[in-house]
């Protein structure tokens, strides 16, 4: 066991103040730098033994990276809180399941310090902010020595804990486009206790014709090495008329995306388990979403 | 690794320091200044022991880099006592209720109390699930958290 009363490593520290300097250390020092934003991953990492970066790049000082805009879309930035997101009228209105996934993503102080691009960035399979940002049809903006890519977000996750990411890059903001009028959706997670992270969750997005399906997408957490949508699922909705038996068949299809795992990890949920957890969860989320996109018909 | 020069604000008393770029807030508050209200126990942000308040808002001080948080307002357990002795109403609540049994968890859980009431004017309206998800980053092992969310209650109750 390691001590983690102190960070052990040793460290160079920058805090750069534009985005163009922080490319330009992460250029210079490579695979031996790292970016810190709310360090409740890196340091622990550091901490642990697992990464011994030589050089930290501190991006909150970045006034366009600290931003957070809702005007037409939404636009997170790098160094943006989980807890700005969770608290944000514009998200609660417009990006429910995303307002939902930040507020249940750790512990209050955590959701203090973490950002959700950090959260993307760490890439595990258990993240809560990635399902519900790939409801929205989220694109990552990327910022390098070769200058700045756009990728859809489906596209970022590669693997467990990596990502398309390359050693100089840096994730600079999240980009939702703006989401059709009448769209509700939710999130929900399955965790042992509530500060923990997710043994499964799942993100669900739809739009409603009266009392049919127009579209709907539908993301899971924590079944598979990344989030993946559940296409067979989404499918089976989409121009159908609403009915109870309808939501449970395409629960059901949810499940079966749970990929068994080739490691049981200890303390960890068995596939059989999380199959279970997530027919359940993603019929109260559909079931949630549903109830939200008619509430704002109503309102119109 | 070369030490930088930062400026805490603690308990509004102005602290020059320096120090090295992989010194923890934690350590700092515990070791330099000597302000050992402030906990270690997990190390790794699970525990909420070493909760402090930054600029308003709760934070763990043992994931916080010091040279980070240059220039802050930071606010310890030890500076919700008053000069002449006075406590905060929530340390008062938490004798009160006998909310305090080892008293390890018991600086992180009343600075939570504290910026609940901050984010809250009065702890207006505030109920029991309210409190058991504000608190659920902070681990007691003794108390089984029944007197601590009474003695914030009893906060809320009487509008302190």
């Amino acid at each position: 066991m390691s001590n983690t009363r102190i960070l052990a490593c040793e460290f160079e520290y920058f805090q750069p103040g534009s985005l163009k300097e922080a490319v330009d250390l992460m250029a210079e020092y490579g695979n031996r730098g790292k970016v810190l934003a709310g360090g409740t991953d890196i340091l622990v990492n550091m901490k642990n033994g697992r990464i011994a970066p030589e050089v930290l790049v501190d991006i909150r000082q970045i006034p366009e990276l600290v931003r957070m805009n809702g005007k037409d879309g939404l636009n997170i930035g790098a160094a943006v809180l989980v807890r700005s997101v969770e608290r944000s009228t514009t998200v609660a209105q417009k990006y429910t399941a995303l307002a939902e996934a930040a507020g249940l993503l750790g512990p209050l102080q955590n959701r203090n310090m973490a950002t959700i691009c950090g959260n993307v960035c760490t890439a595990s399979p258990s993240a809560d902010s990635p399902p519900a940002l790939l409801v929205f049809n989220a694109e990552a903006w990327i910022a390098g020595p070769s200058g700045e890519r756009v990728v859809p977000l489906d596209q970022f996750f590669v693997r467990s804990k990596k990502t398309i990411l390359d050693q100089a890059e840096i994730l600079t903001r999240i980009v939702l486009p703006e989401p059709a009028p009448g769209l509700g959706s939710a999130f929900m997670k399955v965790a042992r206790v509530a500060a923990d992270i997710s043994t499964v969750n799942a993100a669900v997005a739809l739009e409603r014709d009266n009392d049919y399906f127009r579209s709907c997408r539908i993301v899971l957490g924590s079944v598979a090495t990344t989030p993946i949508r559940s296409k067979p699922a989404e499918e089976s909705l989409e121009g159908q008329q609403y009915s109870v038996d309808l939501i449970e068949h395409a629960s059901t299809l949810a499940s079966m995306e749970v990929q068994p795992s080739k490691r049981a990890r200890l303390g960890r949920s068995t596939p059989e388990y999380r199959k279970g957890a997530i027919k359940s969860l993603v019929k109260d989320a559909i079931h949630k979403a549903w109830d939200r996109a008619s509430e704002k018909e109503r309102k119109q | 690794m070369n030490k930088k020069n930062i400026t805490l604000v603690i308990n509004e008393k102005k602290h020059e320091l320096s120090v090295f770029p992989n010194e923890l807030l934690l350590n700092v508050i515990r070791e330099e200044l000597e302000l050992t209200g402030t906990k270690y126990a997990c190390g790794i942000g699970e525990c909420g022991a070493c909760t402090v308040i930054v600029n308003g808002a709760p934070i763990l001080a043992c994931l916080t880099l010091a040279v980070a948080v240059d220039g802050s307002e930071i606010t310890t357990i030890e500076g919700l006592t008053k000069a002449d002795g006075t406590l905060h109403p929530m340390q008062q609540a938490f004798l009160d209720h006998s909310a305090v049994q080892c008293g390890f968890c018991t600086p992180g859980m009343i600075l939570m109390g504290k910026a609940l009431g901050d984010e809250n004017p009065g702890l207006k309206g505030i109920t029991e699930a309210d409190i058991n998800n504000y608190f659920k980053g902070n681990l007691c092992r003794c108390t089984g958290y029944t007197s601590i969310v009474r003695a914030v209650m009893s906060c809320a109750h009487e509008g302190k």
